[in-house]
């Protein structure tokens, strides 16, 4: 048996999804789509669950709603469980009256029904379920209430699948009844109603049922259906519970302040410099200097027993200078990384996102984006890759490409250790402040960056703003801890794969020169001799032909957290633990040090962001110049930077 | 009187959506932007726009250019 979810945004689907199906859950995707769903199986049985993405109406607005409808329309779906939002039950009900139009079984999951009084949910669910045919069942994903009940009628088939009562008033009735009997189609009533609202009639007897109720009601036929719909489900609904309006009282008076006229934008500014200061800041260093330490004794030990093994030099040499060193270094950011990782999560699920989006959309508007691009670049700050997938919800095209094409510009979570190496290198009192100032640099090279590729793609002004503001919710804490668990494994899975992979590769490199000798001097290396050449290039904005530095930061390619691993291992095997004492970074100014992580940071991304964009920007012709014009604007911007700092003396 | 023009927590009854751009207007529709609908107008961005709105239950935030379309009457 084949269920799905389908749902409002905001509905709470995903919880349920989670709730339905435990752990045993997997990435599914579509053929020929880049937008992935999840898939599991209901907890006890063997009947799947598919949890598709959100959606208002049928009629999509987004690649991701016409891959819900699509999936609806076409694949084999024995039940849609449909979510609904009780605490904005009218316009999530708007969806219903549209899903009954469907061969396929529903049953309606009035969801966070925790938040109403019981009496006045029972007397709805009643009237509901005979209005509309179908049932309805008052759960809460997030409070696990109606969870077993759901479950128990989905498996026992309990749920009403007799001929459904007419949605429209009976002209309209009448002209989808005789439109649906010519078909021959599954979803009769959906395809009738389709080919009513069509401004371009295919056959004389659509155009003579169009102009009947033309006549009717108005010109716009999708207008009175809208209508029809909506009118029919507000006089079901009466608010009857006092708790619905005290919940959205509380919504209403957080507003007045997040959404203030005056304190809104300094109270968005104080979060994320909180946020950042907590995380990168105090979490950050403390953790770094602690967990380095660590690594460092238990690289000692492990020596030790090597030696004492009578492991040879070179077998030693690339468990401790390959491996561990390049792990060593990604671990000491996880603690930082599980802090930024819970704030986001707390951003988002608490539905202050969608406000941060409100806030800012004029501002971005003025660069050809949507205050929805806010959210992706948020994201971005995390990884660039989910930020990526994000930017689906971005419904016109030329703005979600550039969205695409400026994400991998936002200093990224593997990017933190490039900030926070040179940051605590150089500027040890304040590098919370640093790094809050260099994610303003960002922005201002993102809003540089915005305008010139406007230019090019000639960019036409984009369609408006329109988004719920959902009302305020306090987290779940339960599933919170466990999307960053999630996410942070996620990110070690990577780095330790992609690090570890790379770090032996360059301790290779770096170990042997041509002739394939080990413990050859380090500027004899295979390595040195590509980063000599390499080294060229990097002058202008170091000041030094540094083929340590040029090799590092083209690594950066592989992963951008390799930037600093590599210079890690160089500089252990050098002969000194710590970078910039060591030979091969001693030569780095305060000019040359902020010029290079300026270049680390808004050059090429790594190859996954680089794969996540070629996926949704679907053009290698769009990719090639996107990374070509980030490597080129990084170039430029850390050579003037590194010329104006030397010439103040830095 | 148009959309636009009304000031925080005045109330309006539609009367008509004004748009040539069908795909805005059923965009419009969907979120329940209908004929007879009454919406209040609750704030401003800081910037001025877009504007928060409350209808059928729901606060919406909405760009202003797409209030100049909607048409009703005070109440």
């Amino acid at each position: 048996m084949n269920i799905v979810l389908v749902g409002n945004q905001n509905s709470g689907k995903t919880t349920l999804f989670n709730r339905l199906t435990g752990n045993n859950q997997k990435v599914a995707n579509f053929p020929g789509a880049t937008i992935d769903f999840k898939e599991g199986s209901i907890l006890n049985t063997d009947m799947t669950l598919v949890d598709l993405p959100g959606i208002t109406s049928l009629s999509p607005h987004s690649p991701e709603q016409e891959i819900t409808l699509s999936y609806i329309l076409n694949e084999e779906v024995d039940l849609i469980v449909n979510v609904v939002d009780i605490t904005s039950l009218e316009r999530n009900l708007y969806l219903t009256t549209q899903l009954l139009g469907l061969d396929i079984p529903i049953l309606v999951a009035l969801n966070m029904s925790d938040k109403l009084r019981h009496q006045s949910t029972q007397i709805h669910t009643k009237t509901l379920e005979k209005r509309f045919g179908v049932s309805f069942l008052n759960i809460s994903a997030t409070k696990n209430m109606g969870i077993t009940e759901l479950i128990c009628k989905i498996q026992t088939n309990d749920y009403l699948t007799g001929k459904r009562p007419p949605i429209y008033l009976p002209p309209v009735e009448q002209e989808i009844n005789l439109i649906s009997s010519s078909l021959d189609v599954p979803h009769k009533r959906y395809y009738a109603l389709k080919l009513l609202e069509d401004a371009n009639p295919l056959t004389d007897e659509i155009i003579s049922s169009q102009n009947k109720l033309k006549s009717l009601y108005a010109e716009d036929l999708y207008e009175v259906f809208a209508e029809q719909r909506y009118n029919l489900i507000s006089k079901l609904i009466t608010y009857a519970s006092s708790s619905i309006s005290k919940y959205e009282l509380r919504t209403e008076k957080i507003d007045k302040i997040l959404l203030n006229k005056y304190l809104s934008i300094p109270i968005f500014l104080i979060i994320m410099l909180v946020i950042y200061s907590v995380s990168v800041g105090f979490i950050g260093t403390l953790s770094i200097d602690l967990i380095s330490e660590w690594i460092q004794s238990f690289s000692n030990f492990l020596n030790n027993i090597l030696i004492d093994l009578g492991a040879s030099a070179w077998s030693r040499s690339l468990l401790i200078d390959g491996v561990i060193a390049g792990a060593g270094v990604m671990m000491s950011f996880v603690p930082q990384l599980v802090v930024l990782f819970l704030f986001i999560n707390i951003l988002e699920s608490s539905g202050y996102m969608t406000r941060i989006a409100f806030l800012f959309d004029k501002l971005f508007r003025k660069f050809g984006l949507s205050g929805r691009a806010l959210i992706p670049f948020i994201l971005g700050s995390g990884c660039s890759v989910p930020a990526i997938y994000s930017t689906k919800t971005i419904e016109n095209k030329q703005e979600r490409d550039l969205t695409i094409m400026l994400t991998p510009m936002v200093p990224c979570s593997a990017k933190l250790p490039i900030i926070t190496l040179f940051a605590s290198m150089f500027f040890r009192t304040s590098s919370g402040f640093i790094v809050f100032s260099l994610y303003l640099l960002a922005i201002l090279v993102i809003i540089l960056s915005a305008v010139i590729i406007k230019y090019f793609f000639k960019i036409k002004p984009s369609t408006g703003f329109l988004s719920e503001l959902p009302t305020y919710k306090l987290p779940n804490t339960n599933y919170l801890f466990k999307d960053v668990a999630g996410q942070t494994w996620d990110f070690i899975k990577n780095a330790t794969t992609i690090i570890v992979l790379s770090s032996v590769i360059v301790w290779v490199l770096i170990s042997f020169n041509f002739n394939f000798v080990y413990g050859v001097p380090i500027e004899e290396s295979i390595l040195a001799s590509i980063g000599k050449i390499l080294a060229y290039p990097f002058y202008p904005m170091l000041g030094e032909l540094s083929w340590a530095s040029s090799v590092s930061a083209l690594q950066g390619l592989i992963a951008k957290e390799q930037v600093v691993s590599s210079m890690q291992v160089i500089a252990g095997v050098s002969g000194s633990g710590d970078i910039f004492t060591s030979p091969m970074f001693s030569f780095f100014t305060t000019a040359s040090a902020i010029s290079f992580m300026a270049f680390n940071l808004f050059s090429a991304p790594c190859i996954a962001a680089i794969t996540a964009m070629r996926g949704e920007l679907g053009s290698f012709k769009k990719v090639a110049f996107a990374v070509l014009f980030q490597t080129l604007f990084a170039y430029v911007l850390a050579v003037v930077i590194f010329n104006v700092l030397s010439l103040g003396g830095l | 009187m148009l959309l636009s023009d009304l000031k925080i927590n005045n109330c309006i009854k539609v009367s008509k959506i004004a748009s040539d751009d069908l795909i805005v207007k059923h965009r419009l529709n969907d979120l329940g932007i209908t004929k007879g609908v009454e919406i209040t107008i609750i704030g401003y961005a800081p910037l001025g726009d877009p504007v928060n709105i409350r209808l059928r239950g729901y606060n919406l935030a909405i760009e202003k250019k797409y209030l100049n379309l909607i048409q009703g009457d005070l109440i």
